[in-house]
């Protein structure tokens, strides 16, 4: 039985093993010494053998995964190392799970806040609402104009049409779910220092429609749940992040 | 430098959170994971979402890493070969297999070499380690690896009996890793 066990080392190492039988050489495997070093061994030699295998990703993928890097904190030594990151599934989880960048950002925010959104809301004055309405139709009509579709945490999605300069973008949201009477939803603009807030977003039965100012150098758009009022920086994680192509 | 030292170098800064050293790190290995995902998936899509999950894991689980049980470039390998063959065993197991059973005429040849395989130095070594092997030792190796085949499947397309195929298998990986002078 050890040696057939033994004999599977190599199949183990590169995945060859079907669940049960997998399952089962783990179990040799954690008794035997031998065992352990011909499966590093062979784990060793099999990531070798992958360098035949090489291709470069598109430039996209190391944009989004740069960009969550920023946001996403590391776990600590004793968190579950096969834990999946599952994007969707972070998002949801509340908590000091994403690291929102602060610094020189987070004075920015005290400038910026609530300056560079607009909302379509019945109580705004209809020259307003007509001149962002104007610059949405235009936003939306130019064919160089990015649109990027992401899912909100917890129900709803998303849309950003981003300028060709991506210096402003039209976000457009539907079936939002309603935040409690003390919580609004927040919109910032991240870029490598951090998240600048943009405004807040007070949706009218869950559809919602806001001109938003980006700042120079912004790679993400993203948006939280905040105490009424919003917040200087954000203090949950975001509900939806969408990244802005370059 | 070879991608092995290298990403070790790496690692205990990116350990520290450093995003500049992660960004390195995800330069110089980003390709091998996609190449690898995309080799054993075959969608570019997939590989894709394989390749973001395994470098933000390496990101988050970079202070659990433990140089003394092996290289951060196995760590990583190991971490995606895993998750793609998972893909590939996952429910749409069925049908996504006759995908790439039919998609297979248009797999690169095994001796004919990508560019980027040309451009890399440290593969041509890899290369020559295995031509050294015999035919069924090859085939075994890179169809679990590669194609990400369990044994019994690898020895039914072989038409090898099982015990062949386990012992051909292990073979190879010794023989590969003699010759590329591999320790643990």
């Amino acid at each position: 039985m050890t040696s057939d066990m033994h004999a599977l080392a190599a199949a183990y190492s590169l995945d060859a093993l079907d669940a049960a039988e997998s399952a089962e050489f783990e179990q040799h495997l954690a008794a035997c010494d031998t065992c352990s070093l011909d499966v590093r061994e062979m784990r060793e030699t099999a990531a070798v053998l992958a360098l035949t295998s090489l291709e470069e990703p598109p430039a996209a993928l190391r944009d989004a995964v740069l960009a969550r890097v920023r946001l996403t904190s590391q776990g600590s030594p004793d968190s579950d190392a096969a834990a999946v990151v599952d994007l969707a599934e972070r998002r949801t989880r509340r908590g000091p799970a994403t690291r929102w960048l602060t610094g020189v950002a987070a004075a920015a925010v005290l400038v910026a806040g609530g300056l560079g959104v607009t909302t379509y809301q019945a109580s705004q004055r209809a020259d307003q609402a007509q001149l962002a309405s104007d610059q949405i139709t235009a936003l939306l009509a130019d064919p160089e104009a990015t649109v990027e579709r992401a899912d909100v945490t917890g129900g709803g999605a998303g849309t950003l049409v981003a300028s060709p300069s991506r210096s402003q973008a039209a976000f457009l949201a539907a079936s939002l779910p309603v935040t409690g009477p003390d919580e609004t939803y927040q919109l910032w603009a991240i870029d490598d220092q951090g998240a600048t807030s943009v405004g807040l977003l007070q949706p009218d039965s869950g559809q919602a429609i806001a001109l938003v100012d980006l700042p120079p150098g912004t790679t993400t758009f993203g948006m939280s749940v905040e105490p009424a009022g919003g917040s200087p920086a954000p203090t949950t994680d975001p509900v939806l992040l969408v990244e802005l192509s370059a | 430098m070879g991608l092995r030292a290298r990403l070790d170098l790496l690692m205990p800064q990116v350990a520290k959170g450093e995003d500049d050293a992660f960004a390195q790190l995800y330069d110089a290995v980003a390709p091998a994971v996609f190449g690898l995902a995309r080799r054993v998936l075959r969608q570019a899509e997939q590989a894709e979402e394989v390749a973001q999950e395994v470098l933000l894991e390496v990101w988050q689980q970079a202070s659990s890493f433990d140089a003394a049980r092996g290289s951060a470039l196995a760590w990583i390998m190991t971490m995606t070969h895993r998750r793609s063959v998972d893909r590939v065993r996952s429910v749409q197991a069925a049908s996504y297999r006759e995908l790439r059973v039919g998609s297979r005429s248009q797999d690169r040849p095994h001796d004919q070499v990508s560019e980027a395989v040309e451009q890399h130095m440290e593969a041509e070594a890899v290369r020559d380690c295995v031509d050294e092997l015999t035919a069924i030792q090859r085939e075994s190796v890179t169809m679990a690896y590669f194609d990400g085949y369990t044994y019994p499947e690898v020895a039914a397309r072989l038409k090898t009996p099982l015990g062949t195929i386990k012992t051909r298998m292990r073979d190879g990986l010794i023989r590969l890793r003699d010759c590329l002078g591999v320790t643990a």
